[in-house]
């Protein structure tokens, strides 16, 4: 299949800084879909061809790569991401209980996305001293009860009210 | 850079400190900024300009300070007060009371007997949550960089070796692989490109002390890695950070520009023939990445699966090269051991463990947080003097250590000192030092198919018996949790988490059986429980008396007895 | 002239080169020990599991095919333990994906369906997980039917050793991984692949095979196969 070639606007010119601080290395692979994840919010496509080209990599390689690692994603993003933490202490405090709560009201599968939202469990975030843990865009908040799924899902979807 | 420049700025550096009439450390940990500390920091700040004594007030974010549990935590010097639970609100009292008028608020601060701070034995965080972490002279002021100064300045590479050894110092990842060992195993490589490899993948749930040690103290890791280098021979190192921690991303990569500024890392470091650089790496959410031959295939650009070993990286490792692969907390404790000394280390821990070891003690315990303990300490001593007891004066029911490579631990075992070879001999392994206390509203047969799940997710799929049997253990423990399995069902279990332990490729597929292993062991009857009486005592799974109910239940419904 | 190492294997003595594999040297003299991901002339990956030994002083099974022979090495590739092992691989492998024989057009020449019979796996303990793969025949002559792929990664190998156009590769992880080409087109729509059709003389399922192709001529397999090895081995 034949992939349009970059546009040469300001968010290429990022990529193509990391392509030559790497020196077109295939060992920077990762480093280059981390790089193209930042500036584009995902990995179209168009750009995972472009690198793949520019590291001489089979694309293959590159598809199997992007789609082994949870962090990538190659699909467009929603407007809002809310990440449930699943990692055992939050487990433990409770966390499939907010789990579920966001399952109903966003009528979506974890992992799941619905129009405007995209629910993610994580394994662990790291912050088990205050589980469960909730992260609503950029947003943490811990020691989190249903009520706060509830009211952030509703936020989310109605940001006037 | 000579051992001179370095004395000096660390004297420099110290004066600047005593200068200050007092110093205000906010935690700054993951978890103290997701409770708030920025803002808190800000306040802080705005009081004392409204005060007029901004200029004499040091005020500084810091790592973790530890009591993740009471945070957002705060710490005023001269007199070393913590306070818990901080808000900005409580800015404006602090400054004027505390800091201007010099008393300290009693009926807020932590007592100075504290039992969490008390009972531990710092040496890895010595300096966490005490020092600025983006500033590379305070971690010289305190002592940094100075181990590495005299390891190539006066000690030969053996030597260093050696001392290591002396020290007992032990994989802190969890494997307890002795280090000097592995890297003598790398020095004597014939390759001349070798390579040193800090494994700051910290993948297991509920474990979050690399985190902090990334956060709240990159360079004690990164001298260690440039003593390994000097120790083995290599000439560069790569970190590799969990790409779910930005921040410790963004302060290890601080810490590198920052140390090669000062000619600490780079070439020929304190004008010996020795050079050393370091690159950052950055996970992207694969468990299986922290296993050491998966891991050295992401560095590499490639699928983060592993390799059959042998040959082990010692041998074969980084693009076919000697590369020593050391956890976060075994590189930190380098430093410590040039400094002072094998037989200093020697004499904390036990004979076949020595030193100290980190634990993230999370779940259902009253203080939780990052505590660091002498190997030996007993699990009750943790959890119930150091941890304060379960939640909400709870029972305990079991504690968890290990992740999912590791296994839950009865009351009756409580009183077993905290060491590789107790822990296994429990059924469970010291892994990197997550710790979930449980008690009576967790149930273990749901516990053990959260492990499952856990592995089965992140099972890499190479090998048949982890892509394949993970999910058939996880099929068979949820029968369970729904009460529906047959006996024959329970058989099956158990001979396919020996035969998945036996077979698979890696530690992740080896290890995943042992949570259910460790639980049929210890709670048996519970498993009874749930799939002859369809009874969960936790009211956590949905037990049903038959197939159609447990399917149409799915996993709603919590206790529903029949 | 490379060095040689003895070694017993299942109480025989015997002798290989240096460097060779315990497999390499189990079969020099006649002992079979059964292997899937492993084919001679491609890069092993230890992958299989279906060729673990026991290996005395070593408390882990060690998978043959990329074990390397030592000096007073002794090896037993036979024992209930392993061969139940092998069963329970045998029967995890049949639960994974959609293996109909009876519909099948390698029935009777699958190195799946052989092996299944050698190592004595009559049933299957394990709930079939029945997932909903496609089957892609978007290329002019060649078909991929993922439902009967069991992701040893052959096609994966030949594709990028032998014929070096490194069309396929393997994406996603665990249970949900499947065999990509290029990124993510549909085959047919792959520009790099050459149509060589050496995908299919390696795969050991009917997950790979030639349009149009009728059941009794699958047997062919077999023959391009050993050809194939051949050429392998002499460009090595």
């Amino acid at each position: 299949m034949e992939y349009t070639p970059p546009h040469t606007d300001s968010r290429h010119k990022q990529l193509d800084r990391a392509l030559s601080r790497h020196q077109g290395r295939p060992e920077a692979l990762i480093e280059l879909l981390h790089t193209a994840q930042d500036v584009f919010g995902y990995l179209p496509r168009d750009v995972l061809a472009y690198i793949a080209d520019a590291l001489s990599l089979p694309r293959s390689r590159v598809f199997g790569v992007a789609s082994f690692y949870p962090l990538f994603s190659l699909e467009k993003p929603r407007a809002h991401e809310m990440t449930i933490c699943m990692g055992t202490a939050c487990y433990v405090n409770g966390a499939a209980a907010l789990l579920r709560t966001a399952h109903e009201e966003c009528q979506c599968e974890e992992n799941g996305t619905t129009d405007s939202l995209r629910l993610r469990s994580a394994h662990c975030l790291g912050a088990c001293g205050r589980g469960p843990l909730l992260q609503v865009d950029h947003r943490t908040i811990v020691d989190a009860r249903t009520e706060d799924v509830s009211n952030a899902i509703a936020e989310l979807q109605d940001p006037e009210g | 850079m000579t051992i001179e420049d370095l004395y000096q700025i660390g004297a420099l550096y110290r004066e600047q400190l005593a200068s200050f009439r007092a110093e205000i450390q906010i935690c700054g940990s993951g978890t103290c900024r997701s409770a708030g500390a920025a803002e808190i920091q800000r306040a802080f700040e705005s009081v004392c300009e409204e005060e007029g004594i901004r200029p004499e007030i040091r005020i500084v974010t810091t790592g973790c300070m530890g009591l993740c549990g009471q945070g957002p935590l705060l710490r005023v010097l001269p007199g070393d007060v913590t306070y818990t639970r901080i808000t900005a609100g409580d800015a404006e009292r602090i400054i004027r009371e505390h800091v201007i008028n010099g008393k300290p608020l009693k009926e807020r601060m932590l007592p100075e007997d504290y039992p969490f701070f008390t009972r531990q034995t710092p040496v890895v965080l010595e300096h966490m949550g005490r020092i600025d972490p983006e500033s590379i002279e305070d971690y010289i002021a305190h002592g940094g960089y100075e181990a590495l100064a005299k390891a190539v300045t006066y000690q030969s590479p053996e030597h260093i070796i050696l001392e290591i050894r002396n020290a007992g110092l032990r994989g802190r990842g969890g494997g307890g692989y002795p280090t000097g060992l592995k890297w003598d195993i790398v020095r004597r490589g014939t390759s001349q490109q070798k390579y040193v490899v800090c494994n700051a993948d910290e993948g297991d749930p509920g474990a979050f002390m690399d985190r902090a040690m990334l956060e709240g103290n990159p360079h004690a890791i990164l001298e260690g890695m440039a003593v390994a280098g000097y120790a083995v021979g290599a000439t560069q190192g790569f970190v590799y950070v969990r790409g779910e921690y930005p921040l410790a991303v963004d302060r290890m990569k601080r810490a590198i520009t920052e140390a090669e500024r000062k000619q600490l890392l780079g070439n020929r470091i304190f004008d010996s023939g020795f050079s050393f650089r370091v690159d950052l790496r950055m996970g992207a959410g694969a468990f299986v990445s922290g296993e050491e031959t998966a891991l050295l295939h992401s560095i590499e650009g490639k699928r983060g699966q592993p390799n059959p070993r042998p040959p082990y990286p010692s041998q074969v490792g980084l693009w076919g090269k000697p590369t020593v692969v050391n956890n976060v907390e075994t590189f930190a404790n380098v430093a410590p051991i040039i400094h002072r000394g094998a037989r200093w280390f020697q004499g904390i821990g036990t004979k076949r463990s020595t030193g100290t070891k980190v634990f993230a003690l999370a779940g259902r315990v009253r203080d939780t947080g990052l505590i660091e303990v002498p190997m030996g300490t007993t699990l009750r001593e943790v959890i119930f003097d150091i941890g304060g007891g379960i939640t909400d004066g709870g029972s305990f029911k079991a504690v968890q250590t290990g992740g999912p490579s590791g296994g839950c631990i009865p009351e009756k075992h409580l009183d077993i000192p905290v060491d590789y070879e107790s822990l296994a001999q429990a059924g469970s392994i010291m892994g990197s030092g997550g710790m979930i206390v449980m008690d009576d509203s967790s149930c273990m047969v749901d516990v053990a198919a959260y492990f499952m799940e856990f592995c089965q997710s992140e099972s890499c799929g190479k090998c048949i018996p982890c892509r394949v049997g993970t999910v058939q253990l996880s099929r068979l423990l949820d029968r369970i949790r729904r009460g529906v399995a047959s006996e024959q069902d329970i058989e099956t279990l158990e001979e396919l988490c020996v035969m998945v332990k036996d077979t698979s490729l890696c530690g992740l597929g080896q290890a995943a059986p042992n949570p259910v292993i460790s639980a049929l062991h210890f709670f048996r009857p519970e498993f009874e429980r749930h799939y002859r009486d369809h009874v969960c005592e936790a009211g956590v799974c949905p037990v049903h008396s038959t197939e159609a109910a447990g399917d149409a239940a799915g996993i709603e419904s919590g206790g529903a007895h029949v | 002239m490379s060095e040689i190492r003895t070694l017993t294997i299942d109480g025989e003595m015997i002798s290989a080169p240096a460097g060779a594999t315990v497999l390499d040297a189990a079969r020099e003299h006649g002992i079979r020990i059964p292997t899937l991901c492993h084919l001679d002339g491609l890069s092993d990956t230890g992958a299989c599991r279906l060729c673990l030994v026991e290996i005395e002083g070593n408390n882990r099974l060690q998978p043959a095919c990329v074990t390397r022979v030592e000096e007073q090495m002794v090896v037993r590739s036979s024992s209930p333990r392993i061969e139940k092992y092998r069963r329970m691989i045998l029967e995890l492998l049949f639960a994974e994906g959609n293996h109909v024989c009876a519909v099948c057009v390698v029935n009777g020449h699958c190195d799946l369906q052989d092996l299944a019979y050698d190592v004595g796996m009559d049933h299957v303990r394990f709930d079939y997980l029945h997932p909903q793969r496609e089957v892609d025949s978007s290329h002019d002559r060649f078909v991929l039917d993922h439902n009967r792929c069991i992701l040893c990664a052959r096609c994966v190998r030949v594709c990028d050793e032998i014929e070096g156009a490194q069309t396929l590769d393997i994406a996603g992880r665990g249970v949900a991984s499947w065999i990509v080409s290029d990124l993510e087109e549909r085959w047919g729509e792959a520009r790099s692949c050459t149509s060589c059709g050496k995908c299919l003389l390696v795969c050991p399922t009917g997950s790979l095979f030639e349009k149009g192709l009728r059941h009794a001529d699958s047997s062919r397999k077999a023959d391009f196969l050993r050809y194939m090895v051949n050429v392998t081995r002499r460009q090595k």
